[in-house]
């Protein structure tokens, strides 16, 4: 075997990992930087994080933020749950294709006009039927809903198309009828995916600035925008504080996400001679 | 094997005309994109059989099954349970219970809780699950691994919580779909004979789809050869094997020699043929009377032809060749012999003796002779 091959591919390796998160270091490394100038290194310490628990703007949209976050991953999940059920499990239906477009068109929809297509239809509800009233959470996780449903779709399509289909007609066979059939059988066999969409709902929607900018109202600013507001007023070492509990929060959520989906990848892949 | 069963020559009950047949096809039609998965097919199977369904990928058996099971609905037809029409009946309301070739045992339930599914579907009293559960894992031998999910077990374990499962709720009816297809072939071998014992132990009608025909001559009673949807023959083990329908139905149970020809003329239950290609005169049994100069198929199979070195002095039914290929298989012997129009017909010869030697080397002279009786004349 030649010696400087695998050296050159883990050099590539590192280049590659270093390109993605050096930026992120750097900004945990200067969350404890002791001095009030963002670039100048002035010693450990952690009191910008004590400074942020005391920022009540902060930590209110923080609350704003977590509560529409919740909110829009446990509606995200059952309407995606249900979009996934009918794309894998009805067959060929009339409208089929059409219906997968539209379930998947906010995947690849710039965010811009998604914000911008919400508010209009939430300005002319408005007018039309008085509700929502006026813009706030409400409509912010309205819009929230829209895009993450297809996400949560496409990872729930993954795992039933996954799963065995003659699990459920061995349900049925057996006498369950056949909702009791999705409750017993389909649903715990899915429950991965289910908790990994959540998860991925929730911090999509903690992490959108764009969309949440269009449909926001006063006292309803989420986390991500008094970030954006606050940096153009001049960086405080207080938002790498922020930043860092962010990352952190995420990528918990992203490792108990992937730690779920793979967890039954096992008893999925039980042999399964062809017909 | 299956015809030394004191139980089933005793009772042939598809012999007897009066018998009410336990479940009775009619006329079952099923289309799949405008090809004919199950093209009108009648079939009627009596209480207590053990009965296959045998064909190739795509014949349409295991479509048949499912049509039994109610997963899926025929497009014209009827199926008759125990003298009820089944035909509309959805699956949850059958009193039949399906084995799957995947075994579909659910993964996040422990082996008892798959054997008790189907029990607590019934809304049976838990006494009597549980005591429902215990026999099932006695008779698949698994008592010690009630509490194992199915991901802890090997392939065998969960062929057997598979079957314990679909015989926990005493169905009428067992379908069993390729049970045997995903374990290697020693425990393949064993697990049939395990399947005969248990059938025979609760006494359940068994109808198993299967594309391996040694294991459907092993295990059933009767069995339906099928092809392109169609039901090609009917028939116990032995007679399939030995009385052909057809040239399919031959080439596909066992290994055969065709040989091709024409009918000289037929000497009252035999037929004096012509095979040009083989170079030979053939007497063969043949009831029906053929005219001279009909196209016929000659089916021979290699356990029936005979070896011998010098030319026999029968004016017919012999055939001069030289050994083209041969192998040693230990009880038995394979030879290749080539004739003079350079057709290969098969032999096996069975090694009766301790063999360090073979007799017959290669490119040998050899004679083939056989029977009148031991071979099937079918019109081409």
């Amino acid at each position: 075997m030649n010696s400087r091959k695998p050296f050159l591919l883990f050099g590539l390796l590192a280049f590659g990992y270093a390109f993605l998160y050096i930026p992120i270091i750097s900004l945990i490394v200067y969350s404890f930087n002791e001095s009030r100038l963002v670039t100048v290194w002035g010693g450990f310490s952690t009191k910008w994080y004590g400074e942020l628990l005391r920022n009540d703007q902060i930590l209110a949209a923080a609350w704003v933020s977590l509560r529409v976050a919740a909110m829009n991953a446990s509606f995200a999940v059952l309407l995606g749950t249900l979009a996934a059920l009918a794309l894998v499990r009805f067959g060929r239906f009339r409208g089929r294709l059409l219906f997968t477009t539209l379930v998947s068109a906010p995947l690849v929809m710039p965010e811009v006009i998604l914000g911008l297509a919400s508010l209009l239809l939430f300005v002319a509800m408005e007018q039309a039927i008085g509700w929502p009233a006026g813009r706030g959470m409400t409509t912010i996780t309205l819009a929230h809903i829209t895009f993450s449903a297809a996400f949560v779709t496409v990872v729930v399509q993954s795992r039933l198309a996954q799963m065995d289909t003659s699990l459920e007609e061995a349900a049925m066979d057996l006498g369950a009828r056949p909702w009791k059939v999705f409750l017993l059988v389909t649903l715990p066999v899915i429950a991965p995916a289910l908790v990994a969409g959540w998860l991925l709902a929730f911090t999509l929607s903690l992490d959108d600035l764009i969309i949440a900018s269009f449909v926001a109202g006063p006292g309803s600013t989420t986390l991500p925008m008094v970030v954006y507001s606050s940096v153009r007023l001049g960086v405080s070492p207080q938002i790498n504080a922020l930043a860092t509990l962010i990352v952190a929060f995420v990528t918990l959520c992203i490792l108990v996400a992937g730690w779920l989906m793979h967890r039954r990848e096992k008893q999925l892949r039980q042999p399964r001679p062809g017909h | 094997m299956s015809q030394a069963r004191p139980g089933a020559t005793s009772q042939e009950p598809w012999r007897d005309p009066a018998a009410k047949p336990f479940v009775r096809i009619e006329n079952i039609t099923k289309v799949f994109d405008s090809t004919y998965a199950v093209d009108n097919v009648s079939l009627d199977i009596f209480q207590g059989e053990f009965f296959c369904l045998l064909g190739g990928s795509g014949c349409g058996k295991s479509t048949l099954l499912r049509m039994l099971a109610g997963l899926e609905r025929p497009d014209s037809g009827r199926i008759l349970i125990d003298g009820t029409d089944m035909t509309r009946v959805p699956p949850y309301e059958r009193p039949v219970n399906m084995m799957f070739q995947s075994y579909a045992l659910f993964p996040h339930m422990s082996v008892e809780q798959n054997i008790a599914f189907g029990l607590k579907q019934e809304r049976l009293p838990k006494a009597e699950v549980t005591a429902r559960v215990a026999e099932m894992l006695a008779l698949v031998r698994l008592e010690r691994f009630a509490k194992r999910k199915p991901d802890q077990l090997s392939g065998g374990q969960r062929q057997r919580v598979a079957l314990a499962r679909s015989l926990a709720k005493h169905p009428k009816l067992l379908l069993l779909d390729e049970p045997l297809a995903a374990l290697d072939k020693k425990l393949r071998e064993h697990t049939q004979f395990e399947l005969i014992n248990i059938q025979e132990r609760v006494g359940t009608t068994f109808i198993m789809v299967t594309h391996d025909q040694e294991e459907a001559m092993t295990v059933s009673s009767r069995m339906a050869v099928m092809d392109e949807g169609r039901i090609v023959q009917v028939g116990a083990p032995a007679s399939v094997y030995e009385y052909p329908a057809n040239r399919f139905v031959a080439e596909f149970i066992g290994s055969v020699n065709i040989l091709e020809g024409r009918v000289l003329e037929q000497q009252g239950d035999q037929v004096r043929i012509q095979a040009d290609s083989a170079g030979c005169e053939l007497l063969m049994d043949h009831i029906q009377p053929l005219p001279e100069g009909t196209p016929v198929s000659v089916a021979l199979r290699p356990e029936k032809l005979q070896v011998t070195t010098e030319a026999p002095t029968a004016p017919h039914n012999w055939v001069k060749g030289t050994v083209a290929e041969y192998a040693y298989l230990g009880d038995v012997s394979i030879y290749h012999v080539r004739l003079p129009g350079g057709q290969k017909l098969r032999v096996q010869l069975t090694n009766l003796a301790r063999l360090t030697e073979t007799p017959l080397t290669w490119d040998q002279d050899v004679y083939l002779s056989w029977q009148p009786g031991s071979g099937v004349v079918f019109p081409a």
